[in-house]
């Protein structure tokens, strides 16, 4: 999933955040209604498959409820809500007794850890089978990994943005970005040889 | 030339650095660096592919009823708390001091019938010193409920 229009979405947004602080609480709906699949597929990202996405999806949202009337925009609205979404998963996976650290302060993986290839030939990549593959591949990775290439490759956020967004420095992102995009490429490369993609 | 660093490649790809042009033609002259290119940008393309796990049709209006449920007793016990503050003889006072308003405005003639009556008188006519002394008749009451004051009746029907 990309967004081309950023633009555009940009400015519906900022209205939108503009009508709810202006006392006009139904505006958040149409918030809703374009950050619904986003927020959820974050949450998948951080969490892996998970029965109760949707439910922390809806309690991200009340959290943003909550929160917009004191939101000064000085980041986006998106930035934000994937730091707000962020902190709600980290709350549910505390409650049921796990480690938030798992998608925190994972170990970084070094550079010369990853392999510098990918696949050789070009992915039939409007093919549904390949699609079906690549996300197996993607769900496969570190929820740390699959995190910065939701942000990057389908939210098209920024490298400042996605920092803000993790609460991570600048530095940080490039080096799980490229690390996640090498592990996905060796993957990638893997299917490429056995054929099937 | 050294080969590009992971962080130059990714830069180079995401468009986050200015491409320069000794980097540039080692790229062009480097296999190894075209190579790296190359899987970062597969990987990338593969990614964007993908479309997200949509969530339920109902999503947006369960999360909207669940808002107002929560934002319900939120605001029950915004009034609750204030009440809560007040100790029993500062209810007690303003209790009485509530009482004695009342009276006082009803004692003084500012009911809401006769008050209604009041606001209803209508003036067309330049407020002489004689119309504003001659009180206004019930009987001039028009259909609409609309009281006018004697010199506007005269001034209206021409009489």
């Amino acid at each position: 999933m990309e967004y081309t229009d950023k633009n555009g979405l940009a400015g519906l947004e900022k209205a939108l955040v503009a009508r709810f602080q202006g006392g006009d609480t139904a505006a958040f709906s149409g918030l809703a209604d374009l950050y619904k699949d986003r927020l959820h597929q974050f949450i998948l990202c951080l969490l892996g498959p998970d029965r109760e996405a949707e439910d922390i999806a809806q309690e991200a949202f009340v959290q943003i409820y909550k929160s917009l009337p004191s939101f000064r925009g000085t980041s986006g609205f998106g930035t934000w809500a994937y730091a707000v979404t962020r902190n709600v998963c980290r709350r549910r996976l505390r409650e049921r007794g796990r480690d938030a650290v798992l998608f925190t302060e994972e170990r970084e993986t070094a550079a010369d850890d990853v392999p510098q290839s990918g696949p050789t030939q070009e992915l039939a990549l409007e093919s549904a089978e390949t699609r079906a593959l690549i996300r197996a591949e993607i769900a496969a990775l570190s929820p740390v990994h699959r995190s910065v290439i939701f942000l990057s490759c389908w939210e098209r956020l920024s490298y400042a943005e996605m920092a803000e967004a993790l609460e991570i420095p600048v530095g940080t992102v490039r080096s799980r970005l490229h690390n996640a995009l090498a592990a996905l490429a060796a993957r990638l490369k893997v299917l490429a040889e056995e054929e099937k993609i | 030339m050294n080969c590009l660093t992971n962080a130059e490649l990714l830069d180079r790809l995401f468009g986050e650095a200015a491409p320069e042009s000794s980097k540039e033609t080692h790229l062009a002259a480097c296999p190894a660096c075209r190579g790296r290119l190359a899987a970062l940008k597969a990987a990338t393309a593969a990614a964007s592919s993908v479309q997200p796990t949509p969530v339920s049709e109902d999503f947006t209006a369960r999360l909207m009823a669940r808002i107002g449920e929560e934002a319900a007793p939120a605001r029950a016990r915004l009034g609750a708390g204030f009440l809560d503050r007040l100790r029993p003889r500062e209810l007690a006072f303003a209790a009485g001091a509530l009482a004695l308003l009342t009276f006082v405005y009803f004692k003084a003639g500012g009911g809401p019938a006769e008050r209604a009556q009041v606001l209803l008188v209508m003036t067309d006519g330049p407020a002489t010193p004689a119309a504003i002394a001659a009180p206004p008749s019930p009987s001039a009451a028009g259909p609409d409920g609309v009281l006018l004051s004697d010199f506007c009746v005269t001034a209206r029907c021409g009489l």
